[in-house]
């Protein structure tokens, strides 16, 4: 629920009821006092009836006026005067009136005399304030609503603006996050807060970024060791079969490292933004070298090659270009099975390739992690091409899509 | 021919010595930039290894001392910072070769011999392997002075072969030395045992004696024996 639809619920609902009681006071206040007033006219009327039967001796005649009724009959002993609403009959219908019962004596007997005064007006008059009140309670609450979603609105603004930033901030960009001071202190608190925040998370990405390259680094000498070291004991005379079996797994186990560090290497460079991405790369021309370059295996595992390329210029950066096509024509090969095919197209807005694999369909999210493996996976593959892949398509702005018929894995590339 | 190593991890530093002066090489080294400056500075090489992370400098700034003595010295240097940058800067500065650790030895020692084929001016561009000649400018390899008709590929696996003569070479190390970095090993020893069969029979054909030589579970050998 939205700050404000929260918060004008909430004082609707309050000044509804305070306008309800207000209004229901006014309503028996002034009931009261209209009513008061008639009953001030129908003492009036009894007075001058008293008056006209002590002076006359005599009942006065009944006469029924449009807006005085008057009427009386003989009791066996007095009552007490009293004022109540009743409906009585008249030329328009029935109708309230106000009637004040009184007893009058008169040489020994007694007659109780009723003047009743028609309510209509009254009535009318009270209608019309309820009406005049409600709309003004109408009109008071349309505007308070309307004043305070602009104000709200405007108060909020920048609070909106800092979720807008916090929401584009992307930590990899390396770039402070620079929230404003704002008019109101609890949003300045807490964009003060949120910069603080990103500072913090930056510098610990830093290091983390840092230490990755460092440790792929430090680790490329003690590797050059091994592998100086190795390839003198592979010079010994005399190897026995078990010790060049042995020679050779360490040998093997150097040039995974090996490779498993330049990728780590690589996807944080690509992550540190140390390659430009603003040059123009001739892409049909990446894709026909390293078309070339994997023509032998191509050949060798009898797979066959379909490719459609035109003639595109896209902005990116060479080396991450080569890279891209690369592992995804790479990865083609190696998934692939024997007689098996693989299809190329380029086109001006995306590159696509699709091939026969023994792999099963993967799920898209799993696809990209670092060192995610299908579990039919046999190859010995570090697990970080399609990461640096989907890392260069972040880069360069492009987007990257997997999807999977049976059989058939295609990546494809928009730019 | 003298060489001038400089890399400051001793274990590699033997690794590399002990491989090259079996390859006739005078090695002399240097574990720190101030010693390898003075060495630059009194004497001449025929090519200098630099590591670039040095105790006391960086290996760039080592480049341009050579530069601006004149020296003629060729230059590899090897570091373990893969850096494109670094590469380019490299290069930049006047050195003839850039090599990411880790590297196999005998890719070292391929490159070494060809910068000293290409710097020596005066003497030949000739490497020569009993009645095998490579004529690695020229890029043909000749035997009794007729020209063997190879593959670019099975060019390159002699020249290597030979130029590492008489060591065993991994299989590893040769798929490196041929396709670079980019191809999985799992994918390459295939290729590299046709090329190795191809090349054996176009020496056979051309009468040359077998001198490549199989060494069981490890890889291969270029040797009289």
């Amino acid at each position: 629920m939205k700050l404000f639809t929260r918060y004008s619920r909430s004082y609707t609902l309050m000044l509804l009821a305070v306008f309800a009681v207000g209004a229901g006071f006014i309503f028996l206040i002034l009931r009261y006092i209209l009513i008061q007033q008639v009953d001030e006219a129908l003492d009036a009327e009894r007075d001058r009836h008293l008056q006209y039967v002590k002076k006359y001796q005599t009942l006065p005649a009944t006469v029924s006026v449009s807006d005085l009724h008057v009427s009386y009959n003989e009791v066996e002993k007095p009552g007490r005067a009293a004022y109540e609403t009743a409906k009585e009959q008249d030329e328009d219908g029935v109708q309230d009136y106000r009637r004040l019962s009184f007893t009058v004596p008169l040489k020994g007997r007694f007659y109780l005399f009723r003047v009743s005064m028609p309510l209509e007006q009254t009535q009318a008059l009270l209608k019309a304030i309820a009406l005049v009140t409600l709309s003004m309670f109408a009109i008071i609450l349309f505007c308070i609503y309307a004043l305070n979603r602009r104000l709200i609105t405007s108060i909020l603004q920048p609070f909106y603006q800092t979720v807008a930033t916090v929401n584009t901030y992307n930590i990899a960009q390396r770039l402070p996050l620079k929230l404003p001071a704002t008019n109101i202190d609890e949003f300045t608190a807490l964009n003060q807060t949120v910069n603080a925040m990103a500072a913090r998370s930056q510098k610990d990405y830093q290091l983390v970024r840092n230490f990755t390259a460092q440790a792929a680094h430090e680790i490329q000498t003690p590797l050059a060791v091994l592998r100086g070291k190795v390839e003198a004991l592979m010079q010994t005379p005399e190897i026995t079969e078990e010790q060049a079996n042995q020679i050779t797994g360490i040998d093997h186990s150097i040039d995974r490292l090996t490779r498993l560090f330049n990728s780590l290497l690589l996807l944080t460079k690509i992550e540190n933004r140390q390659f430009p991405t603003d040059g123009l790369v001739q892409l049909e021309m990446v894709a026909q070298e390293k078309l070339e370059e994997i023509k032998e295996l191509l050949e060798a595992r009898k797979i066959t090659l379909t490719s459609a390329l035109a003639p595109v210029q896209i902005k990116c950066n060479q080396y991450l270009a080569e890279v891209l096509i690369g592992n995804l024509l790479n990865n083609a090969v190696r998934y692939n099975y024997p007689n098996g095919s693989i299809i190329l197209s380029l086109q001006r807005e995306k590159f696509s390739i699709s091939n026969t694999s023994y792999l099963k369909g993967m799920e898209e999210e799993n696809l990209f992690q670092p060192f995610y493996r299908n579990p039919d996976n046999r190859q010995t593959g570090h697990g970080l091409g399609l990461s640096i892949i989907k890392q260069i398509c972040l880069e360069c702005g492009f987007t990257i899509k997997y999807h999977f018929q049976p059989d058939i894995h295609t990546f494809e590339i928009f730019f | 021919m003298k060489l001038l190593i400089i890399e400051d991890d001793k274990d590699l530093l033997q690794s590399m010595v002990s491989y090259l002066t079996t390859q006739r090489y005078l090695c002399e080294t240097a574990g720190d930039y101030k010693s390898a400056l003075a060495k630059i500075e009194d004497f001449d090489y025929d090519c200098i290894i630099v590591d670039l992370s040095l105790p006391g400098g960086d290996g760039l700034a080592l480049l341009d001392e050579i530069k601006s003595n004149n020296k003629t010295d060729g230059v590899i240097i090897v570091s373990a910072r893969n850096e494109l940058d670094d590469k380019i800067k490299g290069l930049n500065s006047g050195a003839d070769d850039y090599l990411a650790k880790p590297f196999h030895l005998s890719e070292l020692s391929v490159r070494v011999n060809a910068i000293i084929r290409r710097k020596n001016l005066q003497g030949s561009n000739l490497t020569r392997f009993e009645e095998i000649i490579i004529d690695l400018a020229a890029k043909v390899a000749r035997v009794n002075e007729e020209p063997l008709s190879l593959t670019a590929k099975e060019f390159d696996l002699l020249f290597f072969l030979i130029v590492n003569k008489n060591r065993v070479l991994s299989k590893n190390a040769i798929a490196t030395h041929l396709w670079g970095d980019n191809m999985d090993y799992a994918d390459s020893y295939d290729f590299i045992y046709t090329h190795i069969k191809n090349l054996r029979k176009k020496l056979e054909n051309a009468g040359v004696e077998n001198y490549l030589h199989s060494v069981y579970g490890l890889g291969y050998k270029f040797s009289l024996k």
